[in-house]
């Protein structure tokens, strides 16, 4: 097993060398350079020559292309490769600690050389009370170093089979506040704390901004009718903010938002739900009437309707009495 | 006294200071971790785990990973 450890630390050492081995250098700021240099021969001439105004105008203009050129220069050293390489030295001894440590710390550790695979396995992980089952955390290193984590049982949010955990989805891991400290263990070959760091980040739940959140992993229940449905299938009644499934909520044709039982009223004409915002009352019965079904004398179609047996009759008896 | 100092928490640390001999890891923490409580961290020397008064030795490899580390959604 030493040995194939050994292996491993070698296969590992020479990926972060050959990424290393041929470090890329900007190219100098050799037009800025150039632009110094025609400035400081015309200068000289305007010096010779004694043509003072010329000069003034030159001076000013070299003063800003060597700010250039410095500013350039800066970037330039700044870009180095080797200036902002780890204090860290990566080395297949480090390496092999590494290797042995996370044999010990984790309850499974496998490698596959010709695949250039590295795992190990989480124990069983429950967060607030559902369990999600092991993971598995594999590093690759063929081209570049990348890695992928695993459900070994998974136990995946009802509304989405993809989520095997708040903070996973399809095997990628959203690492969130680990993002930065994952990136700087795998530069630098800290390979036992990157595993430490997945695997911590495996065991927090971030309830503030999960795929699927903890609450509604195993779906909603409906508070009308009581069943467990995912939370796509669910609306949010937009008057008492309770949750209804898809079958017991209510469209309001007024305003097209969704409402649960008790925050419908009945048409009495049409038989249609709307919500309390979108209703009107008979102003003469108070029944509930919609806006389609509603005269414009603000009464239902019966109302309505004696109301225009009352006005014709007084026109009758206004003629009548007029004929009279 | 020079030991490698990682700090596994925030914008991440990894570098070799300069720390007094006889210094404990729980002289380190508090020195190095301005907020939080060390039950919240894994702290590690040469990758082990340790007591709150060991005292460093020179280029001794210090960890301090936090327990919790929140994900996030993409």
């Amino acid at each position: 097993m030493k040995q194939q450890l050994l292996r491993v630390a070698l296969a590992l050492a020479e990926h972060y060398q050959q990424q290393t081995t041929q470090p890329e250098i900007l190219d100098l700021p050799q037009e800025y350079w150039d632009q110094c240099e025609a400035l400081q021969r015309k200068l000289r001439i305007c010096y010779t020559q004694g043509w003072t105004l010329a000069a003034a105008a030159l001076q000013q203009q070299y003063t800003s292309v060597t700010q250039d050129l410095i500013r350039r220069l800066s970037h330039h050293q700044n870009e180095l490769p080797w200036n902002n390489q780890s204090p860290l030295k990566i080395s297949a001894r480090e390496i092999y600690t590494d290797l042995e440590c996370l044999e010990e710390e984790f309850s499974e550790f496998e490698f596959d050389l010709r695949n250039c695979t590295l795992s190990v396995t989480t124990e069983p992980i429950t967060l607030e009370s559902i369990e999600l089952g092991e993971f598995l955390i594999e590093l690759s290193w063929g081209n570049e170093l990348s890695y992928q984590v695993i459900a070994q049982q998974p136990n995946p949010a009802r509304s989405d089979d993809s989520v095997t955990h708040p903070h996973l989805q399809n095997e990628d891991l959203c690492e969130g506040d680990g993002r930065h400290l994952i990136k700087q263990a795998l530069e630098q070959g800290r390979l036992f704390d990157f595993f430490q760091i997945v695997a911590n980040i495996l065991r927090t739940y971030n309830s503030s901004s999960p795929y699927v959140s903890l609450d509604e992993w195993h779906g909603v229940v409906c508070s009308d009718c009581g069943s467990t449905n995912c939370a796509d299938d669910n609306h949010d009644c937009a008057k008492c903010s309770t949750t209804i499934c898809g079958h017991c909520y209510y469209g309001c044709p007024g305003c097209d938002h969704s409402y649960c039982n008790s925050c419908v009223v009945e048409c009495k004409s049409c038989d249609q739900m709307y919500c309390a915002y979108c209703i009107r009352q008979c102003e003469n019965c108070l029944t509930n009437i919609c806006p389609s079904c509603i005269y414009e004398s603000e009464r239902c179609h019966d109302c309505h309707e004696e109301l225009k047996e009352e006005k014709s009759e007084e026109q009758k008896t206004t003629e009548a009495s007029i004929k009279v | 006294m020079r030991v490698l100092f990682i700090n596994n928490d925030g914008g991440g640390f990894a570098d070799y200071i300069d720390v007094k001999p006889e210094t404990t890891v729980a002289q380190l923490f508090e020195q190095r971790s301005s907020h939080g409580n060390a039950s919240d961290y894994l702290i590690r020397v040469n990758r082990q785990a340790c007591s709150s008064d060991q005292v460093l030795q020179e280029n001794d490899r210090v960890s301090f990973t936090p327990t919790k580390i929140e994900g996030a959604t993409a």
